[in-house]
C-alpha cells in the first residue's frame, strides 16, 4: 500500500496508540518505524485504520499480536489467523510477532500472556504450531519472551534454553524484550546477562524496551512507566552481545506526551551506538 | 490428557474460579505460591475491569463505584471470555442487567448499557461505501418495484424506555446525572458514523418503522406498504422517497440493489447487503 513496503524497518521505533495518532501524522517526529498491535487495527474501517492508513504512508510500520496463544492446547484459531493475514496484506509489514506464551485453553480467552512450562512436550507442541504458522502466514513469524511471575515444577530447561531451541526447531525468529528478561531474572533469581548471552544472534530481529512497576517482592510488567537505569544498562549489554537490532519503546498505560517518548527513543539511540562502539573497539 | 494440558486447564481453573491453585504445580518457596498465583488472578480481574469499564462509563456512573466493582465481579463470573479480542468481552453486558437479580430490578440498566454499547458499535465498526446524495434520483420507475437498500456496517437501530441520551450528554458536560425519565412508550434510536466520528439521534415512529423492514431486507413497496400505518396513501410515496433522500444525505446508505432477491440476479449499485446485525463483531478500539 504505502511507500515504505521494501524498508526493513530498522533503527529506532514507538508503539503506534491512539493517543498519539494525530501528533504523529502532523509532526511526522524522527521515528524510524511504529508497531502495532495487529488486533487493534484488524476490521477495516473506523479511526484506527484511518490512522494506520496515514501512518504507513509516511512510516515502515511492524505488527505486532497478543492473541495468537502459540502454546495453548487448543486447535490454532484460523479466523484470528486470517484476520491476521489479511491485517498483513494491508500494512505489508516488515515484521510480523507475538508472544511464546497461552492466552487461554478449552475456547476460554483469559487476556493475559501465560507462561509455559518448559519441557519437552511444550517444546514440541509449540515448534509445531509455529511451523504451522508460519506456513499460513507464508513468513517467519517473531516469538517475544513474556515476564513471568511463577514457574512450574515440572519445568526441564532454562526459558532461554527453551526460547532458543523453539527458534531453532521451527525456524522462526525472536524478538527480545530486555524489560521482560530484567522482570523475569528479578522474578525468578537467575541472571538476565546469562539470558541474553543464550539468546542465537542471528535470529534476534527485534528488541521490545519498556517500564515496569514495583508489587512488593516482585516486578510487573505494565509498560506504564520510564524504562529504568538497570534496564538501559541491560540494553546496552543486548546489543554488544547481538548487534544493531531494530528497537522500539513500548508504553500502554500513562501515556505521556509524544514528544516524551521520542526523547526516550533518543537515549536508546545513544545507548545503543555507545554499545556498538564499544563492541568494536 | 497431556501434562501441558493438564497444567493449562489447572492454571485457568484457578483464574476463573478461584481455590488453592495446586493442580498448577508452582516452583516456589512454600507459602510463595499462592502470592505467585496472585499476582495472574489480579490481572486476570483488573483487565477485564478496565475492558467494561471502557465500553460502560455511563453504567459506572450510575451505579457508583462499589456497585459497579460488584457487577463486574459478577459479569465476569457469569460470562468468561470466548473472543480473542477483549473488546467484545462485555458484549453481553445489556442482557446480563436484564435477566440476573438484583439488577433486573433496575430495568433502566439494560438501557445505559445498550446505548454505550451501540455508539461503540457504530465506531469502530468496518468501512463501507456510502452512495452518493442524488444517486436515486433518476431511477426508472420500474426500478423502485424491487428496489431494495444495502446500509453501511456502522448503522444500528435500538429502542429505548428511558431518557438514557440526556444521562449520557450530562455524563459528557460533568454535570450530575438528570432523574431518570421513563417513555410512555418506547424511543427509537438510530447510531451510525461519518468520517470517522459515531452519531446517533432519536426518530420519527414511522421512520424507525421504515428503517427497520430496510435493515431486515425488505424492498421499497413493502417499506411503503408499512408507511400506509401513518400517513394516506397518496401521500405515501412522497414520504417513503423522502426518507430515502435522508438516509442517503446522512451517511446511512452503502448501495441500493434492483431486482428480484434471492435469485442472484440483482443489480447492485455499491456494496452487497448486509443485514442489521452485521458488524456486531469486529476490531478493538
Amino acid at each position: 500500500m504505502g511507500t515504505y513496503n521494501s524498508l526493513p524497518a530498522a533503527g529506532f521505533g514507538l508503539g503506534l496508540r491512539r493517543q498519539h495518532y494525530r501528533d504523529v501524522v502532523e509532526t511526522q517526529p524522527r521515528v524510524d518505524w511504529f508497531e502495532i498491535i495487529s488486533e487493534n487495527y484488524m476490521e477495516a474501517g473506523g479511526r484506527p485504520r484511518y490512522y494506520l492508513e496515514q501512518v504507513r504512508a509516511h512510516y515502515p510500520v511492524v505488527m505486532h499480536g497478543v492473541s495468537l496463544s502459540i502454546g495453548s492446547v487448543d486447535p490454532l484459531n484460523y479466523d484470528y489467523l486470517h484476520k491476521l493475514r489479511d491485517l498483513a496484506a494491508f500494512v505489508e509489514p516488515a515484521r510480523i510477532s507475538d508472544h511464546l506464551c497461552w492466552t487461554g485453553v478449552d475456547h476460554t480467552n483469559l487476556h493475559d500472556l501465560l507462561p509455559l512450562p518448559y519441557t519437552e512436550e511444550a517444546l514440541q507442541h509449540v515448534a509445531g504450531r509455529v511451523s504451522q504458522v508460519q506456513e499460513f502466514l507464508g513468513r517467519r513469524l517473531l516469538l517475544e519472551n513474556v515476564s513471568s511471575y511463577l514457574s512450574y515444577a515440572e519445568s526441564e530447561m532454562t526459558e532461554w534454553d527453551f526460547l532458543a531451541e523453539v527458534a531453532t526447531r521451527a525456524d522462526c525468529h525472536i524478538l527480545l524484550d530486555v524489560n521482560n528478561v530484567y522482570v523475569s531474572a528479578h522474578n525468578h533469581g537467575f541472571d538476565p546477562r546469562r539470558y541474553i548471552k543464550a539468546m542465537p544472534a542471528a535470529r534476534v530481529q527485534q528488541i521490545h524496551l519498556a517500564g515496569h512497576s514495583v508489587a512488593g517482592a516482585h516486578l510487573i510488567d505494565t509498560h506504564d512507566a520510564a524504562i529504568v537505569d538497570p534496564v538501559w544498562d541491560l540494553y546496552a549489554y543486548a546489543v554488544g552481545q547481538l548487534g544493531a537490532v531494530a528497537t522500539m519503546i513500548e508504553r500502554d498505560d500513562n501515556i505521556p506526551p509524544l514528544a516524551a517518548l521520542v526523547q526516550e527513543l533518543a537515549l536508546a539511540r545513544r545507548i545503543a551506538a555507545d554499545a556498538s562502539h564499544e563492541c568494536v573497539a | 490428557m497431556s501434562a501441558l494440558a493438564g497444567l493449562q486447564r489447572g492454571l485457568s481453573d484457578f483464574l476463573l474460579h478461584g481455590g488453592d491453585g495446586c493442580a498448577v504445580g508452582v516452583a516456589a518457596a512454600p507459602g510463595e505460591a499462592g502470592t505467585r498465583l496472585g499476582i495472574y488472578a489480579n490481572a486476570y480481574r483488573l483487565r477485564l475491569h478496565e475492558a467494561l469499564a471502557t465500553d460502560y462509563t455511563l453504567l459506572a456512573a450510575w451505579l457508583g463505584e462499589a456497585r459497579f466493582v460488584q457487577l463486574l465481579d459478577e459479569y465476569i463470573a457469569a460470562h468468561p471470555s470466548h473472543h480473542f479480542n477483549i473488546r467484545w468481552f462485555g458484549c453481553r453486558m445489556a442482557e446480563f442487567v436484564a435477566g440476573s437479580a438484583p439488577w433486573s430490578d433496575e430495568p433502566i440498566l439494560a438501557d445505559l448499557a445498550e446505548f454505550e454499547w451501540a455508539q461503540g458499535l457504530s465506531f469502530d465498526a468496518p468501512d463501507g461505501p456510502l452512495l452518493e446524495a442524488g444517486a436515486v434520483a433518476g431511477l426508472p420507475a420500474v426500478a423502485w418495484e424491487t428496489l431494495r437498500i444495502s446500509f453501511h456496517p456502522a448503522v444500528h437501530r435500538r429502542d429505548f424506555h428511558w431518557n438514557v441520551h440526556e444521562l449520557w450528554h450530562a455524563l459528557l458536560e460533568g454535570r450530575p446525572l438528570p432523574p431518570p425519565l421513563e417513555y410512555v412508550v418506547p424511543v427509537p434510536w438510530l447510531f451510525w458514523r461519518r468520517e470517522r466520528r459515531s452519531y446517533y439521534t432519536s426518530l420519527d415512529r414511522d421512520a424507525a418503522r421504515a428503517l427497520d423492514l430496510a435493515l431486515d431486507g425488505a424492498d421499497f413497496p413493502a417499506v411503503c406498504m408499512a408507511l400506509r400505518a401513518w400517513w394516506p396513501d397518496d401521500v405515501v410515496p412522497e414520504r417513503a422517497a423522502s426518507l430515502l433522500k435522508s438516509w442517503v444525505n446522512e451517511g446511512f446508505v452503502s448501495g441500493i440493489c434492483l431486482g428480484a432477491v434471492p435469485r442472484g440476479a440483482a443489480r447492485c449499485a455499491a456494496a452487497s447487503f448486509r443485514s442489521r446485525h452485521s458488524g456486531e463483531f469486529g476490531p478493538a478500539r
